[in-house]
């Protein structure tokens, strides 16, 4: 309700383009224009790489590469922006692009219907600023963050865990690796399917040890969860402030990257951003305290 | 009845939620003040969620300075009335929804007709004297509402107010609790409190140019979408846990804390010893 943002006489319209005008005022001038020519590419555009390219259509960026193999459906609705019952069934990437490109006709965007897989990753993750996995595959995401430090680029990852917990840590070329920050059994190996299988494993341990955490009004609908979620017949539960809260937090990781301010810093591997929307503390940052993270309690 | 499609929308929740507390959402009638940065995202997030019914308010049309954050705000919906844009949005979302779009401006002469009927009122808007009317009336009606303020750089503040619980007035320490705002000189002692944040804001890192000229009438309040979103999400939450039966975390005096500069971005905090002061809010 009209809670606009016009600090216009500070800022010169030549130099920032769309969006990032009405940001100034939190962002200097300069920031705004290194927004606008910033690339960003986003692996997995679903309940979290969704809301992540909303708002870093919003704050101005202009470059997005979209990668999604998969496509909409009617169980995507409850929290995934992107995702409306005439989208259901279209390509996840391509309904990205069009959405970002109506909240700004200036944005240019490369779209790739396609999982990203190990052979393909470096070519399709080149020649952006920065990286965000919005995936739940957690052998992908061991190749994106792979990926992402051997091209030297930083990448923003996230967990969104039952009931009420997730994450977000971001990943610089000096920093912690993934692999090695979440204590990844992958480390220093090969993706072999024997590697990939004690990967995605970590999930199930991950719904396990949520259903230990669980309060009493959540204890027993998340045990017969869990239940059905280890039998192969259940989905990972999602709830959507969970997904728009993390996606809300990935992106701002992005902006604190590609803005890279002495005072706001991305949180750097093993610094993680922890929600947990069940506890007084709901978002902080902590440190592992054994120096890494154990996954399966992410 | 839960409907096929309903039922597939939703099942991804089942699990965090039981199928009982889905109908209860299923059953509830919200009421959005506001459809800007906040209170878009939060109709959006209703109608994902699963909730039957949403009532959308608001007189204001969507204008270029909205994209940055406004959720339904892009360039097709430039000079639309934002209350007939969250119905087209929402209604492609869930068709089996009950959608109200009311293009209105919050007053005490339409208030109580704009909130009854509905389980839970959800505040965005940014004037404070439209912000006290809401809570004051909900409460009046035995409606519970969440309120919401967020400051630059990177502040935010969400609470819960029960009908039985403490007024929003004296949670946060207004003057005139509990009158109606048609005092003319109650409500401008109410509305130049946000003037005060805004001189509060520039000690904590906000350009004085821009309170400055927030003062003078020349420039809006700044806000970016990372905090709009995180006081809609967090506001929503609330929501649900009361809709859905269960308890929300920050009942009034208690509120939720924003700012992503600390190292703990968002808390659940105890109201300070007499309340709060709106002006650090």
């Amino acid at each position: 309700m009209g809670i606009e943002v016009e600090m216009k006489e500070t800022s010169s319209p030549g130099q920032i383009g769309f969006c990032a005008a009405t940001n100034i005022g939190i962002l200097t001038v300069d920031e705004a224009a290194r927004l606008n020519r910033s690339r960003v590419a986003i692996v997995g555009l679903g309940g979290v790489g969704g809301i992540a390219a909303i708002q870093c259509a919003r704050m101005g960026i202009q470059y997005f590469h979209l990668i999604d193999g998969d496509a909409f459906e009617a169980s995507n609705l409850t929290r995934q922006m992107l995702c409306s019952t005439a989208q259901v069934g279209r390509s996840k990437a391509q309904v990205a692009a069009e959405v970002i490109t109506e909240i700004n006709p200036g944005i240019e965007t490369r779209v790739t219907t396609e999982y990203l897989a190990e052979e393909t990753a470096l070519e399709l993750l080149d020649g952006v600023d920065v990286i965000m996995d919005g995936t739940d595959n957690l052998v992908a995401r061991v190749i994106i963050h792979r990926a992402a430090r051997r091209l030297g680029i930083p990448s923003v990852w996230i967990a969104v865990t039952p009931p009420f917990r997730g994450g977000v840590m971001t990943f610089t070329p000096d920093s912690m690796s993934m692999e090695e920050a979440l204590s990844q059994p992958s480390l220093g190996k090969e993706l072999t399917d024997g590697v990939k299988r004690e990967l995605h494993a970590i999930k199930e341990a991950r719904a396990r040890h949520a259903v230990g955490l669980a309060d009493e009004v959540s204890r027993e609908t998340m045990k017969e969860w869990c239940e059905d979620f280890i039998a192969g017949n259940a989905p990972w539960t999602v709830i959507s402030p969970m997904a728009n809260i993390v996606g809300v937090l990935a992106s701002f990781e992005m902006m604190k990257v590609i803005l890279d301010r002495p005072q706001l810093q991305p949180t750097r591997a093993p610094s993680l951003a922890l929600v947990d929307l069940s506890r007084p503390e709901m978002v902080k940052i902590a440190c592992p305290p054994d120096g890494r993270w154990d996954n399966t309690m992410l | 009845m839960m409907t096929g499609f309903y039922m597939e929308m939703v099942d991804r929740n089942i699990g965090v939620y039981t199928w009982e507390e889905q109908e209860k959402l299923r059953n509830s009638r919200v009421a959005v003040c506001g459809l800007g940065g906040v209170g878009g995202y939060e109709a959006i997030l209703c109608a994902r969620m699963g909730i039957g019914s949403v009532t959308g308010i608001d007189f204001d049309t969507y204008e270029i300075s909205n994209i940055n954050r406004q959720m339904l705000a892009t360039t097709h919906t430039v000079d639309k009335p934002k209350a007939d844009a969250m119905q087209e949005v929402l209604e492609a979302i869930n068709p089996d929804m009950e959608v109200n779009g009311r293009r209105a401006r919050v007053d005490e002469d339409n208030v109580v007709e704009l909130l009854s009927g509905h389980d839970v009122v959800l505040e965005a808007v940014d004037d404070m004297p439209t912000r006290v009317i809401i809570h004051r009336t909900a409460r009046e009606l035995g409606i519970p509402s969440v309120g919401m303020s967020g400051s630059p750089p990177t502040r935010g503040f969400v609470s819960t107010f029960m009908p039985g619980g403490i007024r929003y007035e004296d949670a946060l320490n207004l003057p005139g609790a509990g009158r109606k705002l048609t005092d003319m000189e109650l409500r401008q002692q109410i509305a130049d409190i946000k003037k005060k944040r805004a001189w509060h804001s520039v000690n904590l890192g906000a350009p004085a140019d821009w309170a400055q000229a927030y003062c003078d009438g020349k420039a809006g309040w700044i806000i970016t979408p990372v905090r709009a979103h995180l006081l809609a999400l967090f506001s929503f939450h609330e929501v649900v846990q009361l809709l859905s039966g269960r308890k929300p975390l920050a009942v009034a005096p208690k509120g939720i804390l924003i700012d992503l500069a600390r190292q703990t971005p968002v808390t659940v905090c105890e109201a300070p010893p007499g309340g709060w002061d709106y002006t650090t809010l």
